[in-house]
């Protein structure tokens, strides 16, 4: 009929189960997925974890002379479908969760990319380092129209066609 | 022999629909059917006639600029024959009218009054007013219509309140402190219980108030986008609907899962099970005063969530699923330390659940309160542990076998009591049953990959993705698009079962309606799926249970 | 009067003001214990929430009058009650008056905390007050029934087992009154259901929040002492006692019975009105019914 109160056995053989968390280090699992942090000399600003971002927490923008891969990690849902995603696996999930701040600006993580400018035209269309890396796989293609915006390409390769015709 | 007769009973009823209308395709999980307007009533008297037939939902949908049609999707579910018939019925471009079948197949009532709120059908032979949408959104405005995209509905309402709230300068106003005590609400649920005294003689209740257009926003996000988006639209059970959003896509491709995804996929949702209703546990054991029950369930609900981290990276499960498999493998390592934690739990659970269970107030405040008997539960063809707990064994794991269910012989808890009692014993053996599941599955787990390499997708699929979540069925119905699934229909359990409370508060003491509400485990965020911003609009005056206590307290003035 | 006994009243007074909040920092631990977990960093933290709560501004919802006049007067009366009793008890004395003057305090206090949730400006409190009036009426009959059946049973001349049993009989039923009367679990409905209905104190904050928690943890352990009391009275007539050590043995006794009470409202849960009324009727009527069969029955 009283059975309820073996509860106290149980209670003093588990003891104390929580933590005095935030001053305890909170317990966190080998495979935990938190936030993200990209390594700026990995990343060649190609653009496709922007693309897969779920919550678009990842954008690249060029503004002025640079472009800006920025992270806000206020967006971030910890899916990791960016790393998974990212060709020169610039990507690496670390266990940071506890991101909280003052400052909205603490949670922007910018990485910066130097833009090459379209010989022709002056926009300025891709990074230099993703040029650079498309240069090297492509070593057969001419180095002329690499340099170019994909617009002014399209055009330079119909009138070299036309030329040649 | 009885087996016998009722396929037989379907296959009259398969001979009567093709007989109706000669426009039909036949799936391996269902028939589709499009029936004229003027049948519809006709065709849901005779499916809501034939024993074991229930409705599983309905979604509406614009393909206007497919086919030129307004559409409403009609699914009926035969649980016997794991089969599923969709009657389809094309509308009007200019004038979508559809006779309501509310009457007929009581279960309607929300999916018609939804489909009339978001993409404007209008429904011949009853009166329909705002629902979903909040009262100040503009009128003649639906959508989930395809002539507006999030950013249009973004830019055309703005919530009255917040415009209100600048009015009265609301940040320059005093700071008032409430607490340390103070009446936190679990989930933005609005119930009005009429009451005479202490009993519970009515109720009635106001939802939609975190309507947050998950729908919409799906349209205009990638395939592999959207299951992290359908795992978000419930905080406890996300899994479930991402699984569901998967498996509606991969049937409408038709794109075949590896095996062994299937089974991680199966352990997953059985880990989130057990997650789950020691969760739902521990709240009810709350309601009812007991706290000590409450601290102990969650604390041996921790170790699944540990368990749920380990295999997914994600406390809650998330972030595992994508179209056409899983992301991550469980290892020999982890299928060992998955073994060994739940031979603990079990252990645990079963020495807690006991002694919890003899607690006097717990035992007499469950037995014979909340009472749902069993032909309103088949007529409103609820599901999960809320149907099962009133005799009706239905459970999408045995009915439309799915994931690594395809491969084992499953056989749902039922209790017959019908009150909370029998409700939380389904959980509770549920547990049992699940971690006997997820050992089971580990034992099997079949060698391979873990998703396909690839896939295409093709426009204007239909596909019906089920998974029994801890609080019953959830389906989903996705009609493709090219690059983002064209429409996407999300049912959550709660949104079935929560018409079957005010029946269950019939009667009931006022002290014992939290856990009659709390015992169909409602989840209203997920109910509230779809808009974006909703006030609380109903005055509290208009309240019987307000104007019971200002008389009562005339008297002691 | 000699000089122990004027050192032991004031102190006891101290105690009864200082004890209370502390001990219910000790009960939060306690059950915590019991639930595995932490529970709050000292056993001091009621007071500090006492203290910070009282710091706060005053805003209130309904009118000052009630809230202020109640909540002062039950606070006075609450501070003679334990005036009167750190008098009776270091004097030893228990005559009829004084068990009959801290009876009417107690009834008293508890009907101006009845006026007070009346009064609610909350429309919803309103169930829990008649909840709450429901049990203390039904429970207030039982508290006086069994103190004035304790102070019965230890007058009778004490010759043989029987008088013995009939006291133990008495202090037990007088124990569950008491422990029905501080509103702890299965019995604390007036705030039950904080979703649906909940109580008056939801419209207390700050200052006056703070002084009704203190008055109610007051009021719990002046409750809690009383079948202690009769405990160390029934200790002095065998042996003698200094009014010090007795005083001080009596706030030991009072201590462990309120812990002792607050482990068993760890280990059950909350009932039902309804269900309440029916428990209590039939276990004071049951306690009635035995005093009555063991006093005419057994014929020492």
């Amino acid at each position: 009929m009283v059975k309820f109160v073996k509860v106290l056995p149980i209670a003093a053989k588990i003891g104390t189960v929580t933590i005095r968390y935030p001053y305890a280090k909170p317990i966190v699992t080998d495979s935990f997925r938190g936030a993200i942090e990209v390594d700026p000399s990995k990343c060649t600003g190609c653009g496709a974890c922007t693309r897969i971002c779920p919550p678009k927490a990842l954008s690249l923008n060029i503004e002025g002379g640079t472009a800006i891969l920025r992270y806000f990690v206020g967006r971030c849902i910890f899916c990791g479908m960016c790393a998974d995603i990212c060709p020169e696996k610039a990507i690496k999930i670390t266990k940071e969760f506890e991101l909280a701040s003052e400052q909205v600006s603490d949670l922007y993580i910018d990485v910066e990319h130097e833009v090459v400018t379209c010989r022709k035209c002056g926009s300025k269309f891709v990074t230099s380092k993703l040029l650079n890396k498309v240069e090297q796989k492509l070593s057969e293609f001419s180095k002329e129209l690499l340099s170019l915006c994909p617009r002014c390409r399209r055009v330079e390769m119909l009138s070299k066609q036309v030329y040649l015709r | 022999m009885e087996s016998l007769s009722t396929d037989n009973e379907f296959e009259n009823l398969y001979s009567y629909l093709k007989k109706i209308s000669n426009r039909f395709v036949e799936e391996e999980d269902h028939l589709r059917i499009v029936v004229e307007n003027e049948k519809l009533r006709e065709v849901a008297e005779v499916l809501s006639k034939t024993e074991g037939v229930f409705l599983r939902t309905i979604a509406a949908s614009d393909e206007r600029s497919v086919n030129g049609f307004y559409k409403m999707y009609y699914v009926f579910g035969l649980d016997r024959i794991h089969r599923n018939i969709v009657v389809e019925v094309p509308l009007d471009a200019e004038n979508p009218v559809i006779p309501s079948i509310a009457d007929i197949v009581k279960a309607a009532d929300w999916y018609e009054r939804e489909a009339h709120d978001l993409i404007g059908i209008k429904f011949s032979g009853r009166i329909l007013h705002r629902f979903v949408l909040p009262d100040d959104w503009p009128e003649n405005v639906y959508p989930l219509r395809k002539d507006y995209t999030v950013q249009d509905l973004v830019k055309l309402y703005r919530p009255e309140i917040i415009a209100k709230a600048r009015e009265v300068e609301a940040e320059a106003a005093i700071i008032i402190p409430i607490g340390p005590y103070h009446p936190a609400l679990h989930e933005p649920e609005y119930f009005e219980l009429y009451v005479r005294g202490e009993k519970v003689v009515g109720a009635r209740y106001v939802g939609f108030m975190v309507h947050r257009g998950i729908e919409k926003l799906a349209e205009s996000m990638k395939y592999d986008q959207v299951p992290f988006l359908a795992e978000r639209i419930c905080g406890i059970c996300g899994y479930v609907h991402s699984t569901s959003y998967c498996q509606a896509v991969e049937k409408a491709l038709k794109i075949h899962v590896p095996e062994r995804a299937e089974y991680i996929r199966s352990i997953v949702l059985e880990i989130e099970r057990i997650h789950s209703h020691l969760l739902w546990l521990g709240v009810a054991l709350h309601l009812l005063g007991y706290d000590t029950g409450f601290m102990h369930v969650w604390r041996i609900r921790e170790q699944v969530m540990i368990l749920a981290e380990m295999l997914t990276g994600s406390r809650k499960t998330y972030g595992l699923n994508i179209v056409g498999g899983v992301r991550r493998d469980i290892d020999r390592d982890k299928v060992n330390k998955c073994v060994k934690v739940l031979d603990s739990i079990a252990k645990e659970f079963k020495e807690f659940v006991e002694i919890a269970m003899s607690v006097p107030q717990v035992k007499s405040r469950l037995r014979g309160t909340g009472l749902l008997p069993r032909n309103e539960a088949a007529s409103l063809s609820l599901v999960g542990p809320t149907v099962r707990g009133s005799g009706i064994p239905r459970d999408v794991r045995r009915d439309y076998p799915y994931a690594a269910y395809k491969y084992i012989d499953f056989k749902p808890v039922v209790r017959t009591e019908c009150d909370n009692m029998a409700r939380t014993e389904v959980r509770v053996e549920e547990v049992f049953q699940s971690i006997e599941l997820v050992k089971n599955f580990l034992d099997r787990l079949p060698g391979g990959g873990i998703a396909v390499d690839s896939w295409e997708p093709e426009p204007y699929r239909f596909g019906i993705g089920a998974v029994e979540a801890p609080r019953g069925e959830v389906i989903h119905v996705i009609v493709t698009g090219r690059y983002s699934p064209y429409r996407w229909r999300v049912r959550a359990p709660t949104y079935q079962n929560l018409p079957a409370v005010p029946i269950m508060l019939r009667d009931v003491d006022l002290a014992d309606a939290p856990i009659t509400i709390a015992s169909i485990d409602p989840c209203f965020s997920c109910t509230d799926r779809a808009l974006i911003i909703n006030i609380e609009k109903s005055d509290v005056r208009d309240v019987p249970l307000v104007a019971l206590s200002l008389k009562g307290s005339r008297l002691l003035r | 009067m000699n000089l122990s006994t004027l050192i032991s009243i004031p102190i006891s007074i101290l105690l009864y003001i200082f004890l209370p909040p502390l001990l219910d920092g000790v009960e939060r631990k306690v059950k915590a214990d019991i639930q595995s977990r932490i529970g709050p960093p000292t056993i001091l933290q009621t007071w500090y929430d006492i203290l910070k709560l009282i710091s706060k501004e005053v805003v209130l919802s309904m009118n000052p009058r009630y809230v202020v006049l109640t909540l002062s007067l039950s606070l006075t009366m609450l501070i003679s009650l334990a005036v009167t009793i750190s008098y009776s008890i270091s004097l030893l004395n228990l005559d009829m008056y004084i068990v009959i003057t801290v009876l009417i305090l107690l009834l008293a206090i508890h009907s101006l905390y009845l006026t007070l949730y009346i009064f609610s400006s909350n429309p919803f409190s309103i169930v829990g007050t008649f909840r709450i009036a429901t049990i203390d009426i039904l429970n207030e009959a039982g508290l006086v029934a069994f103190a004035i059946l304790t102070a019965v049973s230890i007058s009778i001349s004490r010759a043989s087992p029987r008088d013995y049993l009939l006291i133990a009989i008495a202090l037990t039923a007088l124990a569950i009154a008491v422990y029905v009367s501080q509103r702890r679990l299965p019995y604390d409905l007036h705030e039950a259901e904080p979703e649906l209905a909940s109580g008056a104190i939801i419209e207390f904050s700050g200052a006056v929040l703070g002084f009704y928690i203190y008055s109610h943890l007051l009021e719990r352990y002046i409750l809690a002492s009383i079948p202690m009391i009769f405990v160390a009275y029934l200790m002095s007539s065998t042996l003698y006692l200094n009014p010090v050590i007795a005083m001080l043995l009596i706030h030991i006794l009072a201590s462990s019975i309120y812990l002792l009470y607050a482990v068993i409202s760890a280990l059950i849960g909350r009932s039902r009105v309804n269900l309440a009324v029916k428990t209590i009727n039939f276990i004071y009527f049951l306690a009635i019914a035995i005093w009555l069969g063991v006093y005419i029955l057994w014929n020492p």
